[in-house]
């Protein structure tokens, strides 16, 4: 087999890889036991929402229960906050000169929670296991180019595709897609009560809309860690409800998704807030690009330019977010950065410009639009719009929708003028923006055609070497910066947290996940 | 007596049978369904995928034949159905939460009496008084201010003003008595005071009816003590009518929990249902909702059999 290391695109990477490890000292034998965790104990307690229901890894589409089961199983490589790979349990991996295949080292010596060695045969499980139609994994068709999945020895696994397929190292680092579950417990056992995998935590007790009960691995294969000895997620529907448990001392963390419930936290004595990990979040106003004024790119063009988002930002996040676009500053190394990265085209507030568009589009005395909302972040972000696109001669009438479900279904048919939907976190730029902006997705965004577009996702898609890749998706963004096929009033991270100060050696990570949970301590 | 706790029973089948038709139709008419809920928008939009799911939760079928197979397996086996999201027995999840809601419930319930029933006699006696218009105030408020506000106020300045003492959360009495119940109180206050609003104002209004009757003029006249006058004699006759409502309002009381539930964290049935909504775990749904009208149509009944057994002039038949 003709192999090549992916490092080798990038020599200093392999390097930088290698330090990284070694100073997290996440890979570093317990020797050190004190310096690893100066107090060792205690129960690290968070309030949770939503309900996870199911903690069964590829089950559903839910993002809510991967929070959990990530730290019951293990992925085979760790995207780590800056967006480096780090060896999961695959110590390393190579990817073949025609790109259809990547074969990973795994570790040895790692142990699940019910005492078996885990091998080759658990990775091949857990794939076959996705694929299966009985399973109906919502990421069946996302690992659709995977023709195969083998055991070469008991520590190697190689996996075949059909084309080349750029994702697959995100998807293979994100335990919300392909957490690793043993292949002797079968998938009807593997769940809640009785899950078994290789990760830091074990899970004890899952009581619905109560709380799931976690306790650490003594045989964790990150030796010494974790430093506590138990995380407790209470179930805690309401905002309002979590921050007085955190303020009542009965959590030590406490997890916000609107910035306006940090004034309520920021002089609580001995409570900080962790800062958070980049912006991955996009506020996405979708544009109907086929029917109506805005099918004109002129009219798109003096929206963008008619929008300040600064100003949103300001309002709506009180300050807490980012200029951005659908890739945004937090995904490392593929978003666009303001001040870093050259400015996007239409992207600068200018309302004199937007008006001369306008007049030109044949709209001298302004048009009137709609936009459909129904979450308070979105409906806020809409009054503001509505503020500033009056400016421009803009008529905006903010339809709000009760329930979200009926919006989204809305947004993705694309039966508005415009609508804004808060989009999430995805674990790779293909992921990001491929399905709603390519042509024939049953979830284009904005009943969009561009070929030339169609063009740069299909490269994205298959382009494993990272600079060109990252080249690619920033040729997306301008592209679609340009045509203003899509706005994004902000950016922001996906959550803010705030911390007793006795929590330490804690951080947040960009997709909201508690990756270091193992690693932080309680002091007291 | 007999014949006419049958007739109350037998007329609650039809009063259960249009619940849950009409909850069966309600869940399928809000948008957003269970596919899109376990797999996402991107999957959830292709056809093949689709039909599986729905064909595999036998949601495929006409809506009538899924109706009558459901209320079919109830009744005629006990089975209430399985948890779409987990697949758990629905009947497990209703029957481990109950108890939760029901000690909500009954402790709301306690301190709605507690308050409502001296508080309405004090404020009939002292017609007139201070005392009489600060009752009368504090049902006037009680009945205007909704319980997920008063809860709410109790979560947010209770952990600012009080931040060592916990008001949220619950344990299971047989876990810990004292901390269940300290940790209810607030949940169960909040829902108390409602209800303890409306027991005053019927409890003030029937006492001082009954203080005008006839049988209290002659209670006086035979020289008793003004207390023993309302305790004894005034008051059996004025509480016939308040447990009436208290039977009533029960129904105001599973709603309240609801959303209490939701704002104080406790795991009972309300927030069961709340959940399912979210996921459109029909079953769960249905099940519970079919549970908690039978429990509010048998309190209603008990409260009717209270009645007339305290009361002489009711005659049940």
């Amino acid at each position: 087999m003709n192999v090549r290391r992916l490092n080798t695109v990038r020599p200093t990477r392999a390097l930088a890889f290698l330090a990284i490890v070694a100073s997290s000292g996440a890979l570093l034998p317990a020797a050190a036991a004190d310096e690893q965790c100066p107090v060792r104990g205690g129960t690290f307690t968070i309030p949770f929402a939503p309900e996870p229901a199911d903690l069964t890894p590829g089950a559903n589409a839910q993002y809510a229960p991967s929070l959990i089961f990530d730290q019951i199983y293990d992925t085979l490589l760790i995207l780590d906050r800056d967006g480096n790979l780090l060896p999961g349990l695959a110590t390393s991996y190579e990817v073949s000169d025609d790109s259809l295949s990547v074969t990973f080292s795994l570790r040895e010596g790692v142990m699940f929670h019910h005492g078996r060695e885990f091998e080759a045969k658990d990775v091949v499980y857990t794939f076959e296991r996705l694929l299966d139609p009985e399973f109906a994994s919502p990421w069946a068709a996302q690992l659709g180019s995977i023709t195969g999945i083998e055991a070469l020895d008991r520590y190697t696994v190689r996996m075949n595709f059909e084309a080349p397929f750029a994702p697959i190292l995100s998807v293979v680092s994100t335990a919300w897609y392909t957490a690793i579950v043993p292949y002797d417990f079968t998938p009807e056992n593997n769940l809640n009560e009785k899950a078994s995998g290789t990760g830091p935590f074990k899970l004890v007790t899952y009581v619905p809309d109560d709380h799931v009960l976690l306790e650490a691995n003594p045989d964790y294969w990150e030796a010494g860690y974790p430093c506590i000895d138990a995380v407790r997620f209470n179930m805690v529907p309401d905002p309002q409800t979590q921050i007085s448990a955190f303020r009542q001392g009965n959590a030590d963390i406490v997890v916000l998704n609107d910035p306006k419930f940090i004034p309520i936290l920021q002089n609580v004595e001995g409570a900080s807030l962790i800062e958070p990990a980049g912006a991955v979040n996009e506020s996405g106003l979708g544009i109907n690009t086929a029917e109506g004024p805005t099918a004109d790119v002129r009219v798109r063009r003096a929206l963008s330019l008619g929008t300040d988002r600064r100003g949103v930002i300001d309002t709506v996040l009180f300050g807490y977010g980012e200029v951005g676009t659908k890739i945004s500053c937090g995904k490392v190394p593929y978003g666009w950065c303001e001040n870093v990265d050259p400015p996007l085209p239409y992207h600068e507030y200018d309302p004199e410009q937007a008006k001369a568009l306008l007049a030109e589009a044949g709209h001298p005395d302004g048009l009137d639009l709609t936009m459909e909302v129904s979450l308070p972040l979105d409906i806020q972000t809409a009054e503001i719009l509505q503020e500033q696109w009056s400016r421009i001669g803009v008529d905006l009438s903010i339809e709000q929708i009760a329930d979200f479900n009926q919006q989204l279904d809305n947004y993705i048919n694309v039966t508005h003028q415009t609508s804004i939907v808060s989009l999430v976190w995805q674990p790779d730029p293909h992921s990001d923006v491929y399905q709603i902006y390519y042509s024939t997705s049953p979830i284009n965004l904005g009943k969009f055609a561009d070929e030339e577009l169609d063009r740069l996702l299909d490269a994205g898609k298959v382009e494993l070497d990272v600079e060109k890749r990252i080249q690619i998706y920033k040729d997306i963004q301008r592209l679609v910066a340009d045509q203003v096929y899509m706005i994004y009033p902000y950016t922001k991270p996906v959550n803010w947290q705030y911390v007793w100060d006795h929590v330490k050696n804690y951080k947040a990570m960009p997709s909201g996940t508690y990756l270091h949970l193992r690693y932080l301590w309680l002091d007291k | 007596m007999g014949r006419y706790i049958v007739r109350r029973l037998l007329l609650l089948i039809p009063v259960v049978l249009g619940v849950t038709f009409l909850t069966f139709l309600l869940i399928r008419i809000i948008p957003g369904d269970i596919v899109t809920r376990m797999m996402g928008v991107t999957i959830a939009n292709n056809p093949e995928t689709r039909a599986l799911i729905l064909a595999e939760l036998g949601l495929d079928r006409p809506l009538l034949e899924q109706y009558v197979w459901w209320l079919g397996r109830i009744f005629l086996q006990g089975d209430f159905g399985y948890s779409f999201i987990h697949g758990g027995p629905v009947i497990d999840q209703i029957l481990s939460r109950a108890p939760v809601t029901l000690q909500l419930g009954l402790m709301s319930m306690a301190i709605a009496i507690g308050l409502g029933v001296p508080l309405g006699v004090l404020s009939a006696v002292k017609r007139g008084t201070a005392l009489d218009l600060f009752a009368r105030v504090f049902a006037l408020l009680g009945i205007s201010t909704p319980s997920f506000f008063t809860g709410t106020l109790i979560v947010v300045f209770g952990a600012i003003w009080f931040p060592k003492v916990t008001t949220l959360g619950y344990v299971p009495f047989a876990e810990a008595p004292w901390e269940s119940l300290s940790r209810m109180f607030w949940p169960a206050l909040a829902l108390g005071l409602g209800i303890a609003a409306i027991i005053l104002r019927y409890t003030r209004s029937s006492v001082l009816e009954v203080l005008g009757e006839d049988y209290v003029r002659t209670a006086r006249a035979k020289g008793l003590h003004e207390a023993a006058v309302v305790f004894v004699h005034a008051l059996k006759s004025a509480l016939i009518p308040v447990i009436t409502a208290i039977g009533l309002w029960s129904a105001f009381l599973v709603s309240g929990a609801v959303i209490l539930e939701e704002v104080f964290a406790i795991p009972g049935l309300g927030r069961l249902v709340l959940s399912a909504i979210e996921n459109r775990d029909y079953p769960i749904i249905q099940g519970t909702v079919l549970f908690l009208s039978l429990v509010v149509a048998l309190v209603i009944l008990v409260a009717d059999l209270l009645v007339a057994a305290v009361d002489p002039r009711v005659r049940l038949h």
